[in-house]
């Protein structure tokens, strides 16, 4: 009965993202990956992988394996004209974290947004993450990367017969860290978001040029109902809101950062943020 | 321009920690790293420099600031 209260006192706009995050999930994630499925693999890793697609290998990628390439240009191109919804909204990976990590008290979790500036970390990711295959060295993937990890972690929990391979060799070092480091103790449980998501990186490159086209649609603030009391500052989970009562556009949203969790729009008493061209 | 080059030198350092933490990964993943097993293949020499270029580039910008900073203060006692 609690947990129906619990769920009734959430917000509209945070629970149709927390249905379309469990959609992402049965969709994309083991046990059930329906469609994933459809495309010969049990999870987003695997045939459907967009993070393989960015890159030196995107020519061959283009080819081998079209529908990770379909995906990626899906998620941009839905970036690009409706802001990060792919990523808040649908992307398993980070719904899986996220969850996980309201299983914690906020006490106990990290802010990696506000401990370090995570677009450069990103970008400084990114950089090593397409330079070092294009140069002719070992790639990131697929060992440590989160489209591997988090949904398979998932999936071998319902088996439990696969428990002891999480304790082995790479894989325990990869669940260590994008499971629990940079997920379930992440104070949105998308740390590995922030900081180590090539996929991310490049969406949110995206995302800051579209915000700039007149058609786009984005997260922005009305400056006529803003007051600056802060709290879309302090409620943000990717820390990409200011707000300075003395410059003249006292609330100012980083582009980058934000990640259209729509907590902000949530949280805002006056109104004032909202989606729109 | 000091506080120019103080920005400057902090997004280099984050950029930095990416990098470096992609290029550990990828180590782990060519199973160089605590594998114990070095196929002496060079990767890892040829790999140092990426993790350089930020670090070189950090330096620049310091000594760039250091110097901006002497020729201030030299113009500012000369005058």
């Amino acid at each position: 009965m609690s947990v129906l209260k619990r769920i009734h006192k959430i917000d509209r706009n945070q629970r149709l993202r927390y249905a379309l995050m469990v959609l992402g999930i049965l969709a994309l994630a083991p046990p059930v990956g329906f469609l994933a499925q459809l495309f010969g693999s049990s999870t987003i890793c695997g045939n459907l992988c967009p993070r393989m697609a960015i890159g030196s290998s995107f020519v061959r990628e283009l080819f081998s394996r079209t529908w990770g390439v379909a995906l990626l240009l899906i998620w941009l191109g839905t970036t690009l004209f409706f802001g990060r919804w792919v990523c808040s909204h649908f992307c398993p990976v980070g719904g899986l974290t996220e969850f996980g990590s309201k299983l914690l008290p906020r006490r106990f979790k990290i802010d990696y947004s506000r401990a370090v500036d995570t677009p450069l970390f990103r970008y400084g990711f990114l950089g090593a993450y397409l330079l070092l295959p294009a140069v002719g060295f070992a790639n990131i993937c697929c060992s440590y990367c989160s489209f591997s990890t988090i949904p398979e972690f998932f999936g071998t929990l319902f088996k439990p017969q696969m428990w002891l391979m999480l304790a082995t060799g790479y894989r325990m070092v990869s669940v260590l860290l994008f499971v629990f480091v940079l997920g379930v103790i992440a104070v949105d449980g998308r740390g590995h978001c922030h900081l180590l998501c090539p996929v991310g990186a490049v969406d949110s490159i995206v995302n800051a040029l579209g915000a700039r086209l007149p058609f786009a649609f984005r997260e922005r603030i009305d400056l006529s109902k803003c007051k600056g009391c802060g709290i879309c500052e302090k409620e943000c989970p990717a820390a990409a809101i200011t707000v300075d009562k003395q410059a003249p556009e006292i609330a100012k949203i980083d582009y980058r950062r934000c990640y259209q969790c729509r907590i902000c729009e949530s949280k805002c008493a006056r109104g004032a943020i909202s989606i729109r061209r | 321009m000091n506080l120019l080059t103080e920005e400057l030198r902090y997004k280099l350092f984050h950029l930095w920690m990416g990098a470096a933490l992609g290029s550990g990964l990828a180590f782990f993943n060519a199973g160089c790293a605590a594998s114990g097993q070095c196929p002496t293949c060079g990767a890892c020499v040829a790999r140092l420099p990426i993790l350089a270029l930020p670090v070189l580039a950090d330096g620049a910008v310091m000594l760039v600031g250091y110097v901006q900073r002497a020729v201030e203060e030299k113009r500012k006692s000369s005058s």
